[in-house]
């Protein structure tokens, strides 16, 4: 047995090459950010907040790959679909993996950039709404990975994913709920399809309605006010008859 | 009446406002005008980024059972964004461009030993959640410090544990890749 485990450790090699990143404490490396004056850029200016998007809807916009470690890097860029992470919150489809909802949806004018040191590249994109309502929101991620050479055995790498966020119109159908970047570690994931898609939770549903209840409710008020006043008028004419 | 004064606001965005103020008024006495000029220039945008170390090891597994902690790799995020959101960084497992893949379900990852930089400061140890071997199925958050603030420079360190399935021949050569993402959260 115990040569068959030799043998075996000395296949699994185990290669873990660093990313072309800055060395770790020195806080440079590479970020996707929105273009500068993006209307969909969200408040704080890491992300997209493209709100409700019909089907077939398109955007366009740019994003900024910005380089901030000592030295040149070669990024790819590509979309990505949000997955529901083990732990809470969201993660993104890898680079070989294949992509069916917003990171499908995502084309970039260019998918590999090379960014010098201290630089920033501006990306033109395009995005297409694909998918038919649904009324769910919808996470994807514009990613940057910084090109490392290939290596054998079991290697990491790091990358950056800047979030894409949209809402589809429609009824949400229950089930399909999953976790947000919002919330971290606030549900457990779901096993489902690569792509995000969160259900507007019941207490939404019914504030958003609360127009359509508060007239149904008037209706019935003044229906049942009308019936009291005939019923009375009734009661007064037989009284006046006998 | 000649009269300039300059303010400079350090912003913990890295966006530095120089505020000139610039007045001036006729010899007249009784008349005049004021002008104020206003300029805003930005010195250094401040990003999130994430940067790994790697190392070298070789795994001594023994086939059907999983391996002590191996590829110990720190992490550093550094949010110098200046926002209040928070960041979350997640494992992928993706199987090798060549040789025998490993499965997502064959690693483990855990997180660990959160420290903040003493220079530049960062989020503590209490504020970050952590993960302890976890099988890479799927995306796994192994930090984050949800929506509490990231700011500042935050290291953390990363290990796997790898099971080499029972079945494994002599000669086979497994491997896979672990790719850390960070994103800024909502």
């Amino acid at each position: 047995m115990m040569w068959r485990v030799a043998a075996l450790a000395a296949a699994l090699t185990l290669a873990w090459s660093g990313s072309a990143l800055a060395s770790p404490g020195s806080g440079g490396g590479v970020a996707v950010l929105p273009a500068v004056g993006d209307r969909h850029a969200s408040r704080t200016g890491t992300h997209l907040e493209l709100g409700l998007l019909r089907p077939g809807a398109v955007l366009r916009g740019s994003v900024r790959v910005v380089n901030s470690s000592a030295a040149p890097v070669t990024v790819d860029l590509y979309g990505a679909d949000g997955v529901p992470a083990v732990n809470g919150g969201v993660g993104f489809t890898a680079r070989t993996e294949a992509t069916h909802r917003v990171g499908s949806w995502i084309r970039l004018a260019a998918s590999r950039v090379v960014v010098p040191a201290g630089a920033t590249r501006q990306v033109a994109y395009t995005l297409t709404a694909g998918a038919p309502a649904s009324g769910a929101d919808e996470v994807g991620a514009i990613v940057a990975e910084p090109l490392v050479a290939q290596s054998a055995g079991l290697r990491s790498v790091t990358r950056f994913a800047m979030g894409v966020y949209l809402r589809l119109p429609g009824r949400a159908t229950p089930g399909t709920v999953s976790s947000s970047l919002s919330s971290p570690g606030a549900r457990p994931p779901v096993a489902g399809p690569p792509g995000v898609r969160v259900v507007t939770p019941m207490t939404s549903r019914v504030a958003s309605r609360w127009p359509w209840i508060l007239l149904a409710l008037l209706l019935v008020l003044t229906v049942g006010s009308l019936d009291r006043r005939a019923r009375r008028r009734h009661h007064l004419q037989e009284s006046r008859t006998s | 009446v000649n009269a300039t004064t300059a303010i400079r606001l350090a912003l913990t965005t890295g966006v530095a406002l120089t505020l000139g103020a610039a007045s001036a008024a006729s010899a007249d006495s009784g008349t005049g005008s004021v002008a104020t000029v206003v300029t805003a220039t930005t010195v250094s945008g401040g990003v999130l980024t994430l940067a790994g170390a790697g190392a070298s090891v070789s795994a001594n597994a023994t086939p059907g059972a999983w391996s002590t902690s191996i590829g110990a790799t720190l992490l550093t995020v550094a949010d110098l964004t200046g926002t209040t959101n928070g960041w979350a960084v997640t494992a992928t497992y993706s199987d090798p461009v060549a040789g025998t893949p490993l499965g997502g379900a064959n690693v483990m990852v855990s997180s660990t030993g959160v420290v903040p930089s003493v220079v530049q400061g960062g989020v503590s140890p209490a504020n970050v959640a952590l993960v302890t071997d976890q099988a890479l199925t799927g995306p796994v958050t192994v930090a984050t410090t949800g929506a509490a603030s990231g700011s500042g420079v935050t290291a953390f360190t990363v290990s796997t544990k790898v099971h080499i399935p029972a079945t494994a021949q002599i000669g086979n050569a497994f491997g896979g890749t672990v790719t850390y993402t960070v994103a800024s959260v909502r």
